[in-house]
């Protein structure tokens, strides 16, 4: 051990901001500092390769033979999911079961599920908090990062697919004709993947331990599309299935900021089971993170 | 730490506040259970240590003084700053006693995101979490991630988060544990040093005879209550009921208790083989009697060493 070149420092106050953001920052980076990470990020985004490639190839960017599909000139019958010149084309796979709900149950439970209550089984609760960060913009730092991230795949991935078929489409009637109702659609999309990693968060803040928190979390997403699925069926009531699901209710929501046409669904009881949801998470969180008891 | 950084303390770093931690009745309960009743005391630029028994209530102490806890009653300032506030919590270091680091992270990199915490720019809490780790002793290992640090470079990286921010009060909860015997005798000069550079420090440590070579006065803090504030010597001075013991040591045993029972502050002579054992009633003027008799005593005597009055002995009288 050296002699101490110790110094007692000045106190400046800075932006509340600069004392989160570095947090934020680093939840959001967590998966990328491992190459087992990377691996899990990059299972993550094979969907949206998978659009890509199918982008490419329908706009004759790649060839395999007789396998270029002239998609400007495809017919009525085209399904809106497989068209590109539609915006469901670049929404389905987010918002769908298959692949979008375990893309983002993967990845949320890899990060955002182990935010909080990772540390607090390390106790390091207590150390953040003699920092210059309150329990309340700690929460707020670790849902930011985890949002973040997820969004890379949730918003990020059909906006960099709709930008690159506007790009490669050959003229500009793909931008014009869709470009207000896919800034919805982002608006959407943002909107429910803050409310999925919202309620992850939460579940993070509330749990001792993270693998508590993972199975907690996937138990909510998995078990309650199947609880929603299985009631609507059994009541004749299909709307059920959308409203009572927190996936479903999120794609609802999504559905309704975009203005496009969904059935089966009750907008209100979508909303209404997110918003109880985190305001019956919210409650018991605050006192568990002892926003009472720590001076913010 | 040069512009932007955040840490220290008040605005002006010379400026001495009268205490840099104040205790002011501060009564903290659980419910039904009171973990701290009445304390009340004060830290300067000095080394104060913070003793007791196993849930008397020293972390409670510390939470409170770290601004973890709120008190039930009373005042706690850092600096003059209520504790918790943001201005205390710049002037404050906390190296706690359990482990709470991330494994996969390096000592450095540690460090550095918990000077950012404070809002430190990236560069600047490099640059210095790289010197504070360096002048503890982990400059060649800093780079390593820490699931592969011993028990004494973990404890380095928590000392270094806790001095990183340049803080002006230091609370170090244990912070000899794991370290092998050539750091606690450096980790002991450090903390001796800080004083001198306008630092006020509070440590706990369960090891009494390391905790006596590093502070000035000790709190003695006992089923909630502090029962003892103050140097050791003045502590073992106010315990008249507890007789002093004294080794002596040199020829004729037997010859010099005869001659030291006679004495009015020795209470009885236990008459060993190498050694008598003196027990006192009072200390003045015993141990200026002892050296004028050793210097015509023939041979000398070769040992005259106070037994109990070590901070081991102090807290044993004072607790139980």
């Amino acid at each position: 051990m050296n002699t101490l070149r110790y110094r007692v420092d000045s106190f400046r106050p800075v932006p509340a901001v600069r004392r989160w953001w570095p947090l934020a920052a680093r939840e959001f980076l967590s998966l990328f500092r491992t190459r087992w990470g990377l691996a899990m990020f990059f299972l993550c985004s094979v969907p949206g390769i998978g659009r890509l490639v199918m982008l490419l190839i329908g706009f004759g960017v790649v060839r395999f033979g007789q396998m270029r599909a002239p998609l400007p000139r495809r017919g009525p019958g085209t399904l809106p999911e497989l068209d590109p010149l539609r915006v469901e084309f670049y929404i389905d796979p987010v918002l769908d079961v298959m692949p979008g709900m375990i893309v983002v149950l993967l990845l949320s439970s890899l990060v955002t599920a182990r935010a909080i209550a990772r540390d607090r089984m390390t106790n390091a609760l207590e150390l953040y908090w003699t920092r210059g960060i309150s329990p309340r913009a700690y929460l707020f730092a670790k849902w930011l990062g985890s949002f973040m991230l997820v969004s890379l795949l949730t918003v990020a991935v059909p906006f960099v697919l709709w930008l690159t078929a506007v790009l490669l489409a050959d003229d500009w009637s793909l931008l014009t004709e869709t470009a207000a109702q896919f800034g919805l659609v982002l608006t959407g999309l943002l909107l429910a993947t803050a409310v999925w990693t919202g309620i992850c968060i939460l579940i993070s803040a509330l749990c001792s331990s993270a693998n508590t928190a993972m199975v907690l979390w996937s138990m909510l997403l998995v078990g309650s599309s199947a609880l929603g699925a299985v009631l609507g069926t059994l009541l004749r009531e299909p709307w059920l299935a959308s409203s009572i699901s927190v996936w479903g209710a999120g794609a609802v929501i999504v559905r309704t900021v975009a203005g496009m046409p969904q059935a089966n669904v009750y907008v209100p009881g979508a909303v209404f089971v997110l918003g109880g949801l985190i305001a019956l998470l919210l409650l018991p969180v605050l006192r568990r993170l002892r926003l009472a008891e720590a001076i913010a | 730490m040069s512009g932007q950084a955040v840490a220290g303390a008040i605005s002006d770093p010379h400026a001495q506040p009268a205490a840099l931690l104040e205790f002011g009745h501060v009564t903290k309960w659980y419910g039904t259970i009171a973990a701290l009743m009445d304390v009340s005391f004060q830290v300067g630029t000095e080394v104060v240590g913070l003793i007791g028994k196993n849930g008397v209530g020293k972390s409670s102490l510390m939470k409170l003084a770290v601004g973890l806890l709120r008190p039930s009653q009373g005042r706690i300032l850092v600096g003059g700053h209520e504790a918790g506030s943001r201005r205390a919590r710049a002037m404050v270091g906390f190296c706690p006693e359990v482990d709470r680091l991330y494994e996969d992270l390096t000592g450095l990199t540690f460090v550095a995101w918990m000077l950012r915490y404070h809002g430190w720019s990236r560069r600047e809490a490099r640059q210095r979490s790289a010197e504070v780790l360096d002048e503890l002793g982990l400059g060649a290992n800093m780079h390593r991630p820490i699931r592969e640090y011993s028990k004494g470079m973990r404890q380095r990286v928590r000392l270094g988060q806790a001095l990183a921010h340049r803080p002006r009060f230091l609370l170090l909860d244990e912070p000899m544990t794991g370290l092998d015997p050539v750091a606690r005798a450096e980790l002991t000069r450090a903390i001796r040093q800080l004083p001198a550079q306008g630092v006020g420090v509070l440590v706990s440590s369960h090891v009494l005879h390391e905790l006596e070579a590093v502070v000035d006065r000790v709190v003695l803090v006992h089923q909630g209550c502090l029962v003892a504030d103050g140097r050791v010597a003045e502590l073992r001075d106010l315990l008249p009921a507890q007789p002093h013991r004294v080794r002596v040591a040199g020829p004729r045993l037997r010859e010099l208790a005869g001659q030291l029972v006679t004495w009015s502050q020795v209470q009885s002579v236990t008459v060993g083989e190498h050694a008598l054992e003196v027990w006192l009633t009072g200390a003045p003027g015993f141990y200026e009697s002892l050296t004028e008799l050793g210097a015509s005593w023939p041979g000398g005597l070769q040992e005259i060493r106070a037994l109990d009055d070590d901070l081991a002995s102090v807290f044993g009288y004072l607790v139980g």
